[in-house]
C-alpha cells in the first residue's frame, strides 16, 4: 500500500483531496455556534452588508438553523424598512431565547474560562472525565481532572425539560437536578428517531431520588431530531438533549470510559481553582469530623456505619454540595482496605443547623463490572 | 464630535460639483474652513451669495456645511431645510440634513430624508423601491424558513406579484 503511493504519490494526494471535504465539514460543524454568535456580532455592530454576507453563508452551510434564518429575516425586514415586521410566533420566541443564552454564553465565556463549578468539591480521580450541566445557562460542561484539578474540555449548548427543573414525579417533564452517572450507551440507530444521534443513559433515579420516593426514569443525555439543530432551551420531556454533531463530538472525547458522573445543577456558582480547595477541606473536615463522631458514638445510627464496614482508613473519593433547594452533601467513601474496586459507600449528609452534618441516607453500591460505554462507531447500526 | 463633524464634511463634499462664480476661490474657502477661519469664510460666503447672480445653492450648501463645523446646528438645519425647500430636486440638502438627525438619534426622520433624497431621481427612485421589495421578500422568506426550514411548500406560497411592479424605466 505504501509502496502504491510512494510511487504515485499524486494518489496520495487525490485520496486526501478526496477526505478533506468531511474533515472541513466536521470543523464547520463544530463552529456551527461560533458562526451564529458571530453573525450575530455582526448585525450588533452595524456591518449590515457583512452581516448578510454572513448570514447567507451560514444558512447555506447549516440550512436548519432557524436562528440563522430567523436573523436573516430580522435584517433583511430593517433594510426594506419594515422594523416591525417581528413575528409573534412562539416559534420565534424560542428561537430568540435560544440565541440569547448562547450569546451570553459566548460573551461569558471568557471570563468564565479558570473557573469551575463550586459544587464539585471533590471527585475521585479514577473518574477522567466530569459532566456538568448548568440549566440556568442551558450548557452542558465537559471537565477532565488532572492532577485534582478540573480542566475545560469542552462545553455544548443544552435543552432541558418543559416544565423546568426539579424532577419529582414520572411524566412531570422536568428535569432533575443531582448527581448521576453516565451508565450506557444506545446506538441512535436503535431508537426513535427523536433521539438523534443516540443516547447516553443517566441513573436517575439515585439511591437518593428513590429514597424521596420520586418516580420516572428514562433521563438521559441525547441528540436531537431531524430537522432541527437544536431545540429551544426548554423544549424535552425532563432529558438533556445536544445538536447531533454536539453528541457524537461528546462521544468521541468521552471515548469508552464508563462511570461518567454528570452532575445536573439548576443555580450553580463558579469560582477560582483555590477558592474550591478552601471550600472543599472546610467541608471534607467538617463530614470527616461528623462521620468519625457517628462511628463512636453509642447512637443507633452507629449500626449503619458498621453495617456498611467503613474502616479506620476509609476515605471520601467524591464530594459534592449536592445540587437542589435543600442544602445537603453527597460523600462516597471507599475503605482503605480495598484492592479492587469492589465497594463503595454513598452518603447524603444534611445540616443538623449547630453546624454539624447528619445522614440522610448511607448505602452501598457494588461498583458494576467494567463494560465498554461506547459501541465502536465504525460499527454499523 | 469633532470626527462626525469632518465626517460630514467629508461626505458633502464628495457630493456634488457646485459651480461657482469665477471670483470665489473656493480652494481659499476650504483651506479658511481647515484652518478654522470660519468667520472670514462665511464673510467670504455671505459677500459672494449678496453679489452673485449665479446659482447660490452651492454656496449656501457651503455655508451650512460652516455652521456645522463651528457647532451651531440649528442654523444648519435650517438652511438645509430652506434648501429643500427651494432646491427640492436636490438630493444634497436631504442627506446631510440626515445626518444631523441621525447624529440626534432621530433615525426614523433620517431614514424619511434618505429616501426623499433617493427620490429626487426617478431611476434611483425606481432601484430603491426595487431593491427593499426584494428585501422585504427575502425576509419573508426568510421568517418563513426560520418556522420551518424543510417546508419549501410555505417558501412557494409568498406572494410574487409584488415583484411584477417594477416600473419600466424611460430612457
Amino acid at each position: 500500500m505504501k509502496d502504491l503511493f510512494l510511487k504515485r504519490p499524486l494518489l496520495l494526494v487525490f485520496l486526501i483531496g478526496l477526505a478533506l471535504p468531511s474533515i472541513v465539514r466536521a470543523g464547520e460543524e463544530s463552529n456551527y455556534e461560533t458562526r451564529l454568535i458571530a453573525s450575530a456580532d455582526t448585525i450588533a455592530s452595524g456591518n449590515w452588508s457583512d452581516a448578510l454576507n454572513e448570514l447567507n453563508s451560514l444558512t447555506a452551510d447549516f440550512p436548519l438553523s432557524r436562528i440563522g434564518h430567523m436573523l436573516k429575516a430580522d435584517l433583511l425586514f430593517s433594510l426594506s424598512g419594515q422594523a416591525q415586521a417581528r413575528s409573534a410566533d412562539p416559534a420565534i420566541a424560542e428561537l430568540q431565547k435560544q440565541l440569547r443564552l448562547r450569546w451570553s454564553h459566548v460573551q461569558s465565556a471568557e471570563a468564565k474560562r479558570e473557573l469551575v463549578p463550586a459544587k464539585l468539591l471533590q471527585i475521585s480521580d479514577k473518574a477522567p472525565f466530569v459532566l456538568y450541566a448548568d440549566l440556568r445557562a442551558s450548557r452542558l460542561h465537559l471537565f477532565a481532572q488532572q492532577h485534582g484539578t478540573l480542566v475545560r474540555l469542552s462545553d455544548y449548548y443544552i435543552t432541558m425539560g418543559r416544565a423546568g427543573a426539579g424532577k419529582e414525579r414520572e411524566g412531570d417533564l422536568k428535569t432533575p437536578v443531582g448527581v448521576y452517572q453516565i451508565n450506557g450507551y444506545i446506538p441512535g440507530g436503535q431508537l426513535h428517531a427523536r433521539y438523534g444521534a443516540g443516547a447516553l443513559t443517566t441513573n436517575y433515579p439515585n439511591s437518593l431520588d428513590r429514597f424521596l420516593n420520586r418516580t420516572g426514569y428514562g433521563i438521559w443525555l441525547h441528540g436531537t431530531e431531524p430537522g432541527w439543530i437544536n431545540r429551544g432551551p426548554r423544549a424535552s420531556e425532563g432529558c438533556l438533549t445536544l445538536s447531533n454533531p454536539d453528541f457524537e463530538q461528546l462521544l468521541i472525547q468521552l471515548g469508552s470510559h464508563q462511570d461518567v458522573p454528570v452532575v445536573i445543577d439548576d443555580a450553580p456558582r463558579w469560582i477560582e481553582t483555590q477558592d474550591l480547595h478552601q471550600a472543599k477541606d472546610k467541608v471534607l473536615a467538617s463530614i470527616t469530623a461528623s462521620a468519625t463522631r457517628i462511628a463512636e458514638s453509642s447512637d443507633h445510627r452507629n449500626v449503619l456505619a458498621s453495617r456498611y464496614g467503613l474502616d479506620e482508613g476509609a476515605r471520601i473519593i467524591d464530594l459534592v454540595l449536592y445540587p437542589g433547594k435543600q442544602e445537603r452533601v453527597f460523600a462516597r467513601w471507599i475503605n482503605a482496605s480495598q484492592s479492587g474496586d469492589a465497594f463503595s459507600v454513598e452518603q447524603y449528609w444534611h445540616p443538623t443547623g449547630d453546624g454539624g452534618w447528619e445522614i440522610l441516607l448511607q448505602t452501598s453500591e457494588p461498583a458494576p463490572a467494567p463494560e465498554r460505554l461506547t459501541a465502536d462507531l465504525t460499527q454499523t447500526d | 464630535m469633532l470626527p462626525r463633524i469632518f465626517a460630514i464634511l467629508v461626505i458633502g463634499l464628495s457630493l456634488g460639483t457646485p459651480t461657482f462664480a469665477d471670483d470665489l476661490d473656493l480652494d481659499a474657502v476650504r483651506s479658511m474652513i481647515e484652518n478654522g477661519e470660519t468667520r472670514s469664510a462665511l464673510e467670504l460666503l455671505d459677500h459672494e451669495i449678496a453679489s452673485s447672480t449665479s446659482d447660490s445653492a452651492a454656496l449656501r450648501f457651503l455655508r451650512a456645511r460652516i455652521f456645522v463645523t463651528m457647532g451651531d446646528l440649528e442654523k444648519a438645519e435650517r438652511i438645509y431645510r430652506e434648501l429643500i425647500t427651494r432646491y427640492p430636486a436636490r438630493p444634497e440638502p436631504y442627506n446631510n440634513l440626515a445626518h444631523l438627525y441621525s447624529a440626534q438619534g432621530k433615525l426614523d426622520q433620517a431614514a424619511s430624508l434618505l429616501r426623499a433624497g433617493l427620490y429626487t431621481d426617478p431611476a434611483y427612485r425606481a432601484l430603491f423601491d426595487n431593491l427593499t421589495r426584494i428585501y422585504a421578500e427575502q425576509a419573508a422568506r426568510s421568517l418563513s424558513a426560520a418556522l420551518d426550514p424543510e417546508d419549501a411548500e410555505s417558501r412557494k406560497a409568498l406572494p410574487l406579484g409584488t415583484l411584477n411592479e417594477i416600473p419600466t424605466l424611460s430612457d
